[in-house]
């Protein structure tokens, strides 16, 4: 599935919900599912604060067997995850980047030539027993 | 689809010296000013936080929390997270505020 969104607050959990709800038909176990719309949320969040000048954003994501791969696109002026320090136990910010590194299997932050940043989390997926996913979901 | 489920922040002050304030539903990026915006009241010397009914929470969510903990701290009161979700518990150890809001351990 992949969408362009508006850059505001209300599509973060328009956009959660949508995956959550497919990721739930497919069978995904609820602990992982959770994983992944926290890991999204935090993407998403950080355009619509961050990626000034763009008015949209495109949010996709894949399911190849058991792996999840979500890519989040903005046409912003792009940023340095490494200038993004971890947030101390009591700032109230930087914690964006922290979850997302510990909850997804894999983090990629690019910048691109034109503008804008791409990042593209990765989660294992686990299928609850019966599920439907896995019969269909062959690459 | 589920929907998405509204914030409710419930606040008791019967008790003087302690408010109780219950969080349910979505402390997102979309809803987390109400929270630290909440009126108190004064003369509180404890603030309860239960969040045991949230059913997400992401860190704009843990950062209102943050920012409502320095509120009451600015108070010469202290804040305590008394009750979470599993899940919150280990959000809340990966983010290193476990000690801050001086969660139970469990």
């Amino acid at each position: 599935m992949a969408l362009r969104l508006p850059r505001d607050a209300a599509s973060v959990p328009l956009i959660r919900q949508m995956l959550d709800g497919t990721l739930n038909s497919l069978g995904v176990e609820p602990e992982i599912r959770d994983d992944i719309e926290l890991m999204l949320t935090e993407a998403c969040s950080n355009v619509v604060k961050h990626a000034a000048p763009s008015d949209e954003y495109t949010v996709s994501a894949m399911v190849y067997d058991d792996l999840c791969v979500i890519r989040v696109v903005d046409t912003g002026h792009g940023f340095d995850p490494a200038s993004v320090r971890d947030a101390t136990p009591g700032s109230e910010n930087g914690r964006g980047l922290q979850i997302m590194r510990a909850l997804a299997d894999d983090v990629r932050f690019t910048n691109k030539r034109e503008n804008g940043a791409v990042v593209c989390l990765e989660k294992r997926l686990r299928y609850s027993p019966g599920a439907a996913g896995p019969h269909f979901i062959r690459t | 689809m589920p929907d998405k489920t509204p914030l409710q922040i419930e606040i008791d002050s019967s008790d003087k010296t302690t408010v109780q304030l219950a969080v349910r539903g979505d402390l997102d990026f979309d809803t987390a000013d109400e929270l630290s915006s909440v009126r108190l009241g004064d003369g509180f010397e404890r603030v309860d936080v239960d969040l045991s009914g949230l059913g997400f929470i992401d860190s704009s969510g843990l950062a209102a929390l943050v920012r409502l903990y320095q509120r009451v701290a600015a108070e010469d009161a202290v804040l305590r997270v008394v009750a979470v979700t599993p899940y919150l518990r280990n959000l809340m150890r990966m983010t290193a505020l476990d000690r801050l809001f001086g969660l139970p351990p469990g």
